[in-house]
């Protein structure tokens, strides 16, 4: 059990915890229990002061108590026993005397936070998408199995710490363990939950422009077709400064288009046309033809060049009829 | 002369002692302790002793709710300490005894 404890004696408290540090859990947590309950009796009788140094007070302890005295006190590592020095003079500070008092008030906070991250850590193991993992994981994909997982998982959170609290008898290096995995699954869920709203979050953005501009604002999807309505295949398309446009790779996260993008197939976009870009600047852009708006009323015109260099007499008729209406 | 090296040797004994006097717990041993003359008596000391007398099956403990602060741990003899307590008063009074006759000695030389 924890008692509430003034800053300065809790500094006392923790600082002899690491003095006691070679000895086994078992032994630490019921000797620490004794030292809170003198500390508190001691700190309400004001003879904090007369306890000397929890260095040599727990010397003191562990004597009287009949433990070995402090092992590799002269042997450890030259390093740990630089850090075991940072910290404690990190822990005899007034501010980590109160944070750690104030500590265990947050604890059943954490008992319910770990239940919760348990069951997203299952969630997580076995997720087909993120959204089957946060806000509401899931069990097997299933979104009421999930709820039910959490109840019951925040429950045994909360039992498991009270009774930790009350017995300290569950194993401290286990709790420990399963803090640890909690708390690092909750990183890695949290580090890749952004990547999949970034996607949604961007298009309402407001960005300064780059890049193409059409009527609607900015262009975000190129679909090339010919001047038949087909679609261009194998090509690379440039920006006005010459950069290419790398396609977007869109293999696991982009939603599905629940409308269509089209009803028609896009207009071609040239020099010449309604909404046609300046001058290129490099000859990797083909400058279209001269078209009118309507696509397939251009096909005589487009294939009537052509004719000179190649074969003889490809007659235009073959080619899709020009009904006047835009192709599905 | 320090007291606190002599207590070492008897802190043991003047604790059962308290103890089979009343049941109490760590810091009301040891304030019975100093009340009772040893100023000296260590904090930590105590608290060690009554540990070890407790794990070595001398003093039983049980907990008691206080109303204005944490739950107590109080000891309690049992046979096994009353046992020790009898034969290290006895150890004591015999050593006592023979520390006398050697300070009478020189006591005695003195006078």
């Amino acid at each position: 059990m924890t008692l509430m404890l003034t800053p300065e004696a809790r500094a006392f408290v923790d600082a002899v915890r690491a003095e006691l540090a070679d000895l086994p859990d078992d032994d630490v947590v019921e000797l620490l229990e004794d030292v809170e309950q003198h500390l508190a009796e001691a700190a309400a009788d004001g003879r904090l002061g007369d306890l000397g140094s929890p260095a040599a007070y727990a010397a003191e302890l562990r004597a009287a108590a009949g433990l070995p005295a402090r092992a590799g006190g002269g042997h450890a590592w030259a390093p740990v026993r630089r850090v075991r020095g940072w910290l404690a003079v990190v822990m005899s500070t007034r501010w980590y005397g109160e944070v750690r008092a104030f500590a265990p008030e947050l604890r059943p906070g954490w008992w319910v936070l770990r239940g919760y991250l348990l069951v997203v850590a299952l969630a997580y193991w076995t997720h087909h998408s993120l959204r089957e993992v946060v806000p509401i994981p899931h069990v097997s994909g299933n979104v009421l199995l999930g709820l039910l997982a959490t109840a019951g998982a925040i429950v045994g959170s909360v039992a498991w710490g009270r009774r930790r609290a009350a017995y300290t008898r569950v194993p401290r290096t286990l709790t420990i363990a399963v803090n640890v995995v909690t708390a690092l699954v909750a990183l890695a869920v949290l580090n890749n939950a952004p990547h999949r709203t970034y996607h949604y979050d961007y298009v309402g953005a407001s960005y300064p422009p780059t890049g193409l501009h059409g009527p609607f604002g900015q262009v975000n999807d190129i679909y090339p077709y010919d001047a038949e309505g087909r679609p261009l295949v194998g090509i690379q398309l440039y920006d006005r400064s010459g950069n290419a446009l790398a396609p977007q790779v869109c293999d696991t996260y982009c939603p599905r288009l629940s409308f269509p993008l089209y009803d028609d197939p896009p207009q071609p976009i040239g020099p010449g046309s309604k909404y046609g870009m300046q001058t290129p600047l490099e000859p990797p852009w083909v400058p279209a033809p001269v078209v009118p708006t309507v696509v397939p009323t251009v096909v005589p015109t487009v294939k009537a060049t052509p004719k000179a260099t190649s074969k003889p007499t490809p007659k235009p008729t073959p080619k899709p009829k020009p009904t006047g209406t835009p192709r599905k | 002369m320090d007291t606190s090296q002599l207590l070492k040797g008897v802190l043991d004994v003047a604790v059962l002692a308290v103890v089979a006097d009343g049941d109490g717990y760590g810091y009301d041993v040891l304030r019975r302790l100093r009340a009772a003359g040893l100023d000296d008596v260590g904090d930590a000391s105590v608290y060690g002793t009554l540990r070890r007398l407790y794990q070595g099956g001398n003093l039983t403990s049980y907990v008691v709710p206080s109303d204005e602060g944490p739950h107590r741990k109080y000891y309690a003899i049992n046979d096994a300490g009353r046992a020790l307590l009898e034969r290290s008063t006895k150890t004591w009074a015999s050593f006592a005894d023979t520390m006398d006759a050697v300070l009478g000695v020189v006591r005695g030389a003195a006078a």
